[in-house]
């Protein structure tokens, strides 16, 4: 890992608005808001979260597929946020994306190999037999063979559609590539293969990853440091080890605590959380995430957290940070009696 | 005692334009009151179709034939009539799904609903079933279900229409509950919630839950026996420390080992299974794990192996327990 920066993203935000069914007044999703945080060269950072904290919508806003309502990215220490034309079509070129749904993603009547080569058509790389070439090396380095270039999406599992996936995406050799629930829709035994060829094209290519999952799992498997978002936010950043041994906010917490170990012998200590996840159109005030906090007071529902470092390179959106990390000493995966009853 | 429900050789077959299809080919296994079942497997492996014939869900007419047994409390499922299946439906097992969104009528409240599936079985007075209505929903940890109750499916959050769904399964406390993927939809601070409330009210209700699941961590969380399923067979099952701790089949050995987990180092390549699953009509003629599997050899591939009782209730179908033990 490098610690030369390729991506960053410096207050982003993202606003949706709606008009609602009731009285028309015009509503604002704040989607993503003020997200700050740094890719750094051949370094997998991932956001996760639950559905609808944001995840996607910040994935794609630093990607330039959505413009933003507030702030900045910069890609390899450059503003990209005017970038038009051929020179964001350049860029894109440096950005590739690979999706949750490997059904969806490929065209159903172009052969595989034709998905494949697509990117160099369009970005006027070498002739035809040249593309032809690249395909199938990219084919191969995503463990399928070359004789199946002629063959349609339909005939794959979707394990191997998500392979093709990939192999289109990297076909550019983008210096990033942002990975948006690329193993949610498979299967255990499919995600494992998945994950492995997405480390190994890391480790041999030398690209950075920005990688989105909602699975604690995954993300604790594949990250070199994580982004955990709440109603748009990223509360806590960290290196990946620290942050599942010892999470300083209190969201992290009841998140991990919420994975079920698949081992009957390791049971968690469940940190409650209370109520349901507000709805994004009326947030709470103050820290958006006191309504359900255990540690809440009333500091917490009056004043929006600032982003505090409460180690190095451990940043917490949480007025009690600092006093909290000190109490969680150990983690919280503790043989302990079942929470969760059996029998 | 006798189990709450023996399935014994269930077969399904389903007649397709390709010909006909087995996808579920012999299973068999039992669920006791009180206990929390769970049946494990990967996307196509017969989970579904398995419940769903328990419950007779499908067009026998046209679509689906079954053999074997389903036993409920002395009778066999699988060969009452329609009719009698529609009384047994709701009041002794009931069934709960992924997608509570299409189980659940948008154009009625849900308490009206609630009281629809009650008037089903029971004579109850308006006001007594709004009561009972009302009280399911507080069971199910619905906060304010007096206001609640009047609220339609699209009012709700995610994880309430899954409570609700809840609620309206069990109004008549049936015996068995079949929950299909109940929280597969829903983010792990609600599932581990929905999972919280569905093994309380087992207890309290002491009822028998078959949990249909691909999350290997749901099912080491809450289930104390386990079913797992490969390609319409049982590969394995026993008792869930049994399974997590000393699984014997390979396919159970390989699924347990890809999951990363807190002891799986960083970096290291995840193991994994060969391929992928193939489609039923292609399963070979002997053990239909044998094309992915690391222990197999010739005979792997002739012989179909038999389901083999290793002692203290654990069994597995493969030729090779020999070289799976310890
Ligand atoms: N085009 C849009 N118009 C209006 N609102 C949107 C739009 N796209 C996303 N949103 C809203 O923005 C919020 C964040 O959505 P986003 O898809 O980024 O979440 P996510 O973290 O990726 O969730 P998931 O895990 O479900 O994919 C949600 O409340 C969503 O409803
Ligand atoms: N109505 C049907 N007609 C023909 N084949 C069917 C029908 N329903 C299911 N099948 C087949 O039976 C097999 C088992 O399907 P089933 O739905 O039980 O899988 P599952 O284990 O529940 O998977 P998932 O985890 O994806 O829900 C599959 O191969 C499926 O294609
Ligand atoms: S700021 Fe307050 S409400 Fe927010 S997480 Fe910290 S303690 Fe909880
Ligand atoms: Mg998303
Ligand atoms: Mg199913």
């Amino acid at each position: 890992m490098g610690e030369k920066v390729v991506l960053e993203a410096l207050g982003v935000s993202k606003f949706f608005y709606a008009r609602t069914k009731k009285d028309g007044k015009r509503q604002v999703v704040k989607a993503v808001d003020n997200v700050s945080f740094k890719v750094r060269e051949n370094e997998t950072f991932s956001l996760v979260g639950e559905s609808g904290c944001g995840k996607s919508t910040t994935g794609r806003t630093v990607m330039r597929l959505l413009e933003p309502t507030e702030g900045k990215v910069l890609f390899m220490g450059e503003n990209i946020m005017d970038r038009k034309g051929a020179s964001l079509k350049q860029l894109r070129r440096q950005m590739q994306m690979i999706f949750q749904d490997p059904y969806s993603s490929l065209n159903p009547r172009k052969a595989i190999g034709r998905i494949i080569e697509e990117p160099l058509e369009i970005h006027h790389i070498g002739n035809a037999s040249e593309r032809r070439e690249m395909a199938i090396s990219a084919l191969k380095q995503v463990g399928l063979r070359e004789d199946q270039f002629y063959r349609y999406p339909h005939e794959f599992s979707g394990g191997q559609k998500q392979r093709i996936g990939i192999a289109r995406a990297l076909i550019l050799e983008p210096k990033i590539l942002v990975c948006d629930e690329p193993v949610s829709a498979l299967d255990v035994s499919i995600q494992s293969q998945v994950l492995n060829l997405l480390q190994e094209i890391k480790d041999s290519s030398g690209v950075s990853l920005l990688f989105i999952s909602h699975n604690m799992s995954v993300i604790r498997y594949i990250s070199d440091r994580v982004g955990v978002m709440y109603l748009g936010r990223i509360v806590e950043e960290c290196e990946t080890a620290r942050l599942f041994r010892r999470p300083g906010h209190p969201y992290t917490k009841a998140l991990l605590s919420a994975v079920p170990e698949p081992s009957p012998n390791l049971r968690t200590e469940r940190v409650e959380l209370q109520g349901e996840v507000p709805s994004p159109l009326d947030p709470p005030s103050g820290c958006a995430f006191h309504n359900r906090c255990a540690y809440a007071t009333p500091l917490c529902s009056a004043k929006i957290p600032e982003r505090q470092e409460v180690e190095t390179e451990h940043y917490v959106e949480c007025h009690y940070a600092k006093e909290l990390l000190r109490v969680s000493q150990q983690s919280h995966v503790l043989a302990q009696p079942a929470v969760m009853g059996r029998r | 005692m006798a189990p709450l429900l023996r399935v014994d050789g269930l077969r399904t077959e389903f007649r397709t334009l390709r010909g006909s299809v087995t996808a579920v080919d012999g299973v068999s296994f039992e669920v006791e009151a009180g206990q929390m079942f769970g049946l494990v497997g990967e996307s196509g492996c017969g989970k579904s179709v398995t419940s769903q014939s328990i419950m007779r869900l499908y067009d026998e007419k046209k679509l689906a034939r079954h053999s074997g047994k389903a036993i409920l409390d002395g009778e066999d499922l699988l060969s009452v009539s329609q009719k009698r299946m529609r009384q047994i439906r709701g009041r002794d097992i009931s069934m709960i799904f992924q997608d509570a969104l299409s189980s659940l009528n948008p154009v009625f409240t849900i308490g009206w609903q609630i009281q629809e599936a009650l008037k089903m079985h029971q004579k109850l007075g308006k006001r007594e079933s709004r009561e009972r209505a009302i009280e399911m929903l507080r069971l199910t940890g619905i906060p304010s279900p007096d206001k609640r109750v009047d609220c339609y499916p699209h009012e709700l959050s995610g994880g309430m229409r899954q409570r609700a769904m809840i609620a309206m399964a069990l109004v008549c406390t049936p015996k068995l509950l079949i929950a299909d993927e109940p929280t597969t939809a829903l983010d792990v601070t609600i599932q581990a919630q929905i999972m919280e409330m569905i093994v309380d009210l087992k207890d309290r209700l002491n009822m028998g839950v078959l949990l249909i699941t691909h999350d290997l961590g749901v099912v080491a969380q809450t289930c104390s026996r386990v079913v797992v399923m490969y390609l319409g067979q049982v590969v394995e099952e026993g008792d869930s420390c049994d399974i997590f701790d000393n699984p014997r089949h390979p396919y159970t050995i390989g699924l347990l080992r890809s999951v990363p987990s807190v002891s799986t180092k960083k970096g290291d390549p995840l193991p994994v299974i060969q391929g992928s699953v193939p489609p039923l009509d292609k399963a070979g003629a002997g053990c239909r794990f044998a094309d992915r599997c690391p222990l197999a050899d010739e005979g792997c591939k002739i012989e179909p192996p038999a389901l083999v009782d290793l002692g203290g209730g654990q069994k597995a179908r493969c030729r090779k327990l020999d070289l799976t033990g310890g």
